[in-house]
């Protein structure tokens, strides 16, 4: 070729050097390949160009492969949430566990109530102690009041063997004979030794079980005046201020004085007028009773026990909870 | 030239285990593919530790989007990753100049597969010093001209491929390619251990 010809070398070398690589990788269409073909044949530039970009290629593609320096599994950071979503998983139920455990202790509990709950009772008794005790004649509430706790406490226990009075009525009927039974008690023994341990339950049942609350109220020296104030009694179920007074005072003498003799005797007229009582006391008794046991079911409202523990691990249990779908989350949405 | 088949039916359970959180089913796939990710990426930075660096963090951060992954090529996604995560470290290896290329380089070739017997001790050294002079001239490339030069003649994919695994078109692929090599053979033809009919002082 002439140098006229110069010109259009370099602009065909231009022209075809963008297609060499191209066409090494035979990503050229026939056209452009015949153009680079008969371009290198006569242009030694070009095909110098040619050339070394095949050896550069040849060297890249010889370019040996390099051995990894370890496994790249992982590990580490995939165990650390397993096992952290694994406890807070775990601690969620554990505590769902507890929680269940808490509650039917608390329907256990919640259902014994009644029974023992002397703190509150007592606390209610003096506010109902003019009441009552006027009904069935007792001692000075002080006297009760002081010997509250064991007169309730064995009030508790002595209903037990009394079959008609309910329980609630019985320990305050029976409250105040105790009181003075305590005092007769041990003249009582004195007398009668059986007799008078059982008299003194003996004493505070047939009492109890007699016409009135104010009945009850009399001890065994009382028998006999008792007796006398039954028939009354029933007769006059509400509170009468007067009788208290009246009652108190002969009994409190009556107990002392009579102690000894009264225990026999009291004890056999007792049981003697206890059916009689019985009797006429019952209506009044029942009316009694329903009042009494609405106050006194007021009174011992039962809490719901346990309540803090369950609150405490509820509160705990929201929180595991909590972080276990935090953490699931994480695990799956990364 | 290595053939690499594009989607392999066993890979479909591994990655769908995978997605629902299975570290040993994700773990089978990266050890089918933490030779090719090391080797795109050291070829890449031309530096060992950061090659084990970029696969690690390449993997983990794969585990995590592996629920992002929609099908297609596996491999190609994977790919992507990892040239991402090298073009990270390229950039911030610009923003410190204090560090030239020379330290950025292993002061020798990476452990190769076992030397060619046919070849004396003196040519492997040869060869081995060139092969260091080719990784240095690879160094030499821009971020993008480089990878395509990497997948395409050290890895053997073919345009489509690369296409996918970067995320260009044919044309960018293609000239991106041309450019590369021709940058990388001017770079080898001003050193002596470039066969005498290729340099340029003969």
């Amino acid at each position: 070729m002439s140098g006229s010809s110069d010109i259009t070398q370099d602009g065909k070398c231009s022209a075809v050097e963008d297609l060499l690589s191209p066409y090494l990788d035979g990503v050229v269409t026939p056209a452009e390949k015949a153009l680079v073909e008969e371009h290198a044949a006569a242009c030694p530039r070009c095909a110098e160009e040619l050339d070394s970009l095949r050896f550069t290629v040849g060297i890249l593609q010889k370019l040996p492969n390099v051995e990894v320096p370890r496994a790249f599994t992982l590990q580490a950071p995939a165990r650390q949430q397993t096992t952290l979503f694994n406890f807070f998983r775990n601690a969620s139920a554990t505590l769902v566990a507890v929680l269940l455990v808490l509650f039917g202790g608390s329907l256990y509990l919640r259902s014994t109530v009644p029974q023992a709950m002397p703190a509150s009772y007592s606390r209610t008794l003096p506010a109902e102690e003019p009441e009552t005790l006027s009904q069935s004649g007792a001692a000075g509430p002080q006297r009760l009041e002081s010997q509250g706790t064991p007169a309730v406490k064995a009030a508790a226990q002595a209903p037990t063997g009394v079959a008609e009075a309910p329980k609630k009525v019985e320990p305050q009927r029976a409250l105040a004979p105790q009181s003075d039974a305590r005092e007769q008690a041990p003249m009582a023994a004195a007398a009668t030794a059986p007799a008078a341990v059982d008299g003194v339950p003996a004493t505070a049942q047939p009492p109890a079980t007699a016409a009135a609350p104010r009945a009850a109220a009399k001890p065994s020296p009382q028998a006999a005046t008792g007796a006398e104030r039954a028939p009354v009694v029933p007769a006059e179920p509400p509170p009468a201020p007067s009788s208290p007074s009246q009652g108190s005072t002969p009994r409190l003498k009556g107990g002392s004085a009579e102690g000894t003799v009264g225990a026999d005797t009291a004890a056999k007229a007792e049981f003697a007028q206890a059916p009689q009582a019985a009797r006429q006391g019952e209506v009044t008794r029942e009316q009694d009773a329903r009042s009494v046991e609405t106050r006194v079911t007021q009174a011992t409202e039962p809490r719901w026990p346990l309540l803090e523990a369950e609150i405490g691990v509820g509160v705990l249990l929201a929180l595991c909870a909590g972080a276990t779908l935090i953490l699931w989350a994480r695990r799956k949405y990364f | 030239m290595a053939a690499h088949p594009w989607l392999l039916p066993a890979e479909i359970d591994l990655v769908k285990a995978s997605a629902k959180g299975d570290t040993d089913a994700f773990n089978q796939l990266v050890l089918s593919y933490q030779q090719l990710v090391y080797n795109v990426a050291y070829r890449m930075l031309s530096n060992s530790e950061d090659a084990a660096d970029a696969t690690q963090d390449t993997f983990i951060s794969a585990f995590r989007k592996i629920d992002s992954f929609r099908g297609g090529s596996f491999k190609a996604w994977l790919l992507k990753i990892v040239a991402n995560s090298c073009y990270d470290r390229l950039r911030s290896r610009k923003r410190r100049p204090a560090l030239s290329l020379e330290a950025a380089m292993d002061s020798e070739e990476a452990p190769i597969d076992p030397p060619d017997p046919t070849i004396g001790p003196e040519a492997i050294a040869l060869k081995r010093e060139f092969l260091e002079l080719v990784q240095r001239g690879l160094d030499t490339l821009q971020g993008e001209q480089r990878l395509v030069v990497i997948l395409s003649d050290v890895q053997g994919f073919s345009y489509d491929e690369i296409a996918e695994i970067t995320g260009a078109n044919l044309g960018t692929v293609k000239s991106r390619l041309s450019r590369g090599r021709a940058d990388l053979r001017d770079f080898l033809k001003q050193s002596e251990l470039t066969p005498s009919r290729f340099r340029l002082n003969k």
